[in-house]
């Protein structure tokens, strides 16, 4: 760890310095994530999801944008919250699989349960066990095209993910995202979307991205709110000038809802009825403080299993109050899954139970975005979040965990982010103590 | 009881796992937590498919007295059958639907500085199971880890996986040893009266991070699992005929008989083969006496229910075992007695329907001899 933590400083020693020198002044980065993550991207990323930036339609019609997220991340242990001498079947069920995560995406240290039998509660894995090691996390494409003539906007997202399994190579080319949008009404807001979109439920899905996220690793409770998914997506916002305040309506009719999707697939609807969510936001825009709450709520069959009978069930609340550079954040979600019926299918295979479950979970993040603007460096913003997650399956004593995260991120240009994290997770109950803290980083190149 | 009632009854009891499979495709788990909260009104589990009416609950338990039944108070039911040509006794304790595989789970015992089991009545650590019974991924198979209790410790804070874990990481961590048939039962249920040295019960367990549960211990050995801890099943044949609707029904008045390895494989029959007296056994008598000091069978644990269509014309011997042909009985004619594995499979593949039920009905006796515990402690009173 000691070791990672130094390799990581002197990296971006290096960047500093260099960029310190450089003469080329690129515009202001007008979006300091820390201060809002939304600031990056369209208004009407409020709960819609996010969309790259209008820009001017008539100049440009095609927009190509992306980054490339570079990481070293090193895990204590053996990268996975596993514990010698648990003995449980399955090993899934008795720890939290998703705490030593290491990058944007969620992907965690490991997955290796060492040949115990796991039931598919599992994220993806970059599968650097706990050693140190180099990571391209992502490298993300994303087209958009704007119809000159007609308010019908096209978008994609392509990701390519270099990965490495004790199986070999286990790369992916994911399709994230890829949507098209009509605003039919020039006068109200309003805006229809089909494909495959981000979630609407809370707020963590709009840092999905390593190039908007204030820091590096997800919540714990990520996992239940930020997967994307395919259907059917409608966008309502009112303003209320007045009141200085506006109401927005984000719903969506999905195959899976919105978890991850090592949990539950977009991709086809396994029992053929859609799962239903939406967000109700209310915000006040003041010059000098800016207020955002928002009450989520989903409901639909489970799309690991057969039977539309099985429901999933979720509902959340989130805050976000934005003071100067202060940006303090909240949210919280109960999830519950009915039993389902035979065998759990999800994107990372077929196992033998789809096991009702409970959980809960809440998040609430601080950090504070330092404008700086000197040579090439644009923000300097220190950041803590703690996350607290309690959740049983069916018949298995309950875990529950906690993590601080504690982190620095630093913005050069409008085209390169620096960001360092520590993860410390603790097991609070059920789960076995093991040592799984995670110390990462990211360098993301964005365009 | 008379005889033949006591035969009658133990028929209908060794019919509960016949040929049932839940109808809804949906993986069941039925455990003595759900037996006994069904059984007072007559409930009945496994409902659907072949057998549409299910079993009563009545099978698996039942109060041994009137007293028993209006405190409801129950005992395992005791069923008979045969295997290997050997008369068995067994229980059942547990029923799945569905469900393809058992794991077995870990249970944790204190164990003294020598490895042995804590043989003090005065310290009751608990048996600290690994996995509740309203999980789908419970089940009566355990792997026994020891571990020592550090000095100073209390013991009835011992209720979890990971307080275990915490206390053996400061004495050597955990160590592996036998594996044991233990179900976890309501503080209603014991073991059946007449087979005390077989089985023993106490309300000393802790799962799910609470103590003083009961467990009803079956004792060590009548499994065996997999590489990936899965418990290898025995096949348990129930004899049927088809009724009008062309259907296989299960005739309750047929005994049952064991297998003891999967259905036409050539695995060894019995764990220790110089007990088994060759295939499609000729003569019904139990041929040879099996010592349960030199037996540890692997199977007698985890069962596969499957039907057996029996020819048109079949008979029974006085004690119960199945013939192919009635007329045989007087050596007039030559015939089959249906009493082992190879004789039933000597029918053909045609007449034997693999279920979707699995059974856990430990082997009480085999012959004449009994299955006892191993290092255990003496039987404790029934709490008032």
């Amino acid at each position: 760890m000691k070791r990672s933590f130094i390799a990581f400083v002197g990296i971006a020693a290096l960047l500093i310095g260099w960029s310190f020198g450089a003469r080329a002044r690129a515009e202001d980065f007008a979006a300091a994530a820390a201060q809002s993550p939304e600031a990056d991207v369209d208004a009407d990323n409020d709960g819609a999801g996010y969309t790259p930036p209008e820009g001017n339609a008539v100049a440009s019609a095609l927009h190509l944008n992306g980054y490339i997220d570079v990481g070293f991340a090193k895990a204590q242990g053996d990268g996975t919250s596993f514990a010698p001498g648990d003995n449980r079947f399955p090993a899934d069920y008795g720890v939290d699989p998703f705490a030593t995560a290491v990058n944007s995406r969620g992907d965690v240290a490991s997955t290796d349960a060492m040949g115990r039998f796991v039931n598919g509660f599992l994220p993806r894995s970059v599968g650097i066990a706990g050693h140190p090691s180099f990571l391209l996390n992502t490298l993300n494409l994303d087209v958009r095209y704007q119809h000159p003539t007609a308010p019908v906007m096209i978008f994609s997202r392509v990701q390519f993910l270099p990965r490495f399994s004790s199986g070999g190579d286990a790369s992916r080319l994911f399709v994230e995202q890829a949507f098209g949008r009509v605003m039919p009404f020039e006068a109200v807001e309003l805006a229809l979307s089909a494909g495959k979109f981000d979630s609407v439920f809370g707020i963590e899905y709009q840092d999905n991205q390593a190039n908007i996220r204030t820091g590096i690793t997800p919540s714990l409770g990520a996992r239940y709110t930020t997967g994307q998914s395919i259907g059917a997506k409608l966008f309502y916002r009112l303003q209320i000038a007045p009141l200085w305040s506006a109401l927005s309506l984000n719903a969506a009719a999905t195959n899976s809802g919105n978890m991850v999707e090592s949990l539950q697939s977009p991709d086809a609807s396994l029992t053929g009825a859609p799962v239903l969510s939406a967000r109700l936001g209310y915000e006040l825009n003041l010059a000098v403080v800016q207020v955002k709450l928002g009450g989520s709520g989903l409901r639909g069959p489970r799309n690991d299993q057969r039977d539309r009978g099985a429901l999933q069930k979720m509902w959340g609340v989130d805050a976000r109050v934005f003071v100067g550079g202060l940006a303090l954040m909240a949210e919280y979600v109960h999830v519950d899954e009915d039993e389902g019926l035979g065998t759990k299918t999800t994107a990372l295979g077929v196992f033998p139970e789809a096991s009702g479950f409970l959980a809960r979970a809440i998040w609430a993040q601080v950090a504070y975005g330092w404008s700086v603007d000197c040579a090439a460096l644009r923000r300097v913003t220190p950041y803590s979040r703690y996350e607290w997650r309690h959740a049983a399956f069916q018949g298995f004593t309950p875990v529950t965990v906690d993590r601080v995260t504690a982190g620095l991120r630093i913005d050069l240009w409008d085209a390169l982010i620096l960001k360092g994290e520590l993860l410390a997770n603790r097991e609070r109950a059920g789960a076995p103590n093991v040592a799984n803290n995670v110390y990462t980083s990211s360098v993301v190149y964005q365009w | 009881m008379p005889p033949r009632k006591a035969l009658a009854l133990v028929v209908a009891i060794g019919a509960l796992g016949c040929g049932a499979r839940d109808g809804s495709g949906r993986g069941r788990l039925w455990t003595l937590f759900d037996l006994v909260s069904i059984a007072p009104a007559d409930g009945r589990v496994a409902v659907g498919g072949s057998v549409p009416d299910g079993f009563p609950a009545s099978y698996f338990v039942r109060p041994s007295t009137d007293a028993d039944a209006a405190s409801g108070d129950y005992k395992l039911a005791v069923s008979h059958g045969f295997l290997e040509h050997l008369p068995m006794v067994y229980v059942t304790t547990e029923l799945w639907a569905n469900v393809d595989e058992i794991w077995a789970q870990p249970l944790y015992r204190a164990i003294d500085d020598q490895g042995g089991f804590a043989d003090d009545p005065a310290v009751k650590e608990p048996w600290v199971f690994g996995v509740g019974p309203r999980s789908h991924f419970y089940s009566p198979f355990w792997q026994v880890f020891g571990f020592q209790v550090p000095l100073g410790t209390d013991v009835t804070k011992l209720l979890d996986t990971r307080a275990v874990l915490e206390a053996a990481n400061q004495t050597g961590g955990l160590r592996r040893m036998e594996r044991r048939i233990t179900s976890l039962a309501p503080a209603t249920v014991e073991p059946p009266a007449e087979w005390t040295e077989n089985s023993y019960y106490d309300d000393t367990a802790a799962w799910d991070g609470v103590g003083d549960r009961r467990y009803l211990d079956l004792g060590p050995g009548r499994f065996d699992t997999d590489d990936d801890a899965v418990v290898r099943e025995v096949p348990i044949f129930v004899f049927a005929k088809r009724n009008e609707a062309g259907q296989l029904e299960p005739l309750v008045d047929r005994l049952n008989v064991g297998g003891t390895h999967p259905l036409f494989s050539t695995t060894p029959s019995l764990s220790n083969s110089k007990v088994v007296d060759g295939a499609g056994g000729a003569s019904g008598a139990a041929s040879a006496s099996v010592s349960p000091v030199d037996i540890e069978p692997n199977f007698g644990g985890l069962w596969r229910i499957f039907m057996v269509e029996l020819p048109m014309e079949t008979g029974t011997t006085q004690d119960g075992r199945v013939v192919t042909n009635q007329n045989c009985l007087d050596g007039s004619r030559p015939c089959i007695v249906l009493d082992s594995q190879a004789a039933i499979e000597s029918l053909g593949a045609e007449r034997i329907r693999r279920t979707e039920l699995l059974v856990s009905c430990p082997l009480l006796q085999l012959g004449d001899q009994t299955f006892p515990r191993k290092q255990q402690p003496q039987p404790q009173p029934k709490p008032p």
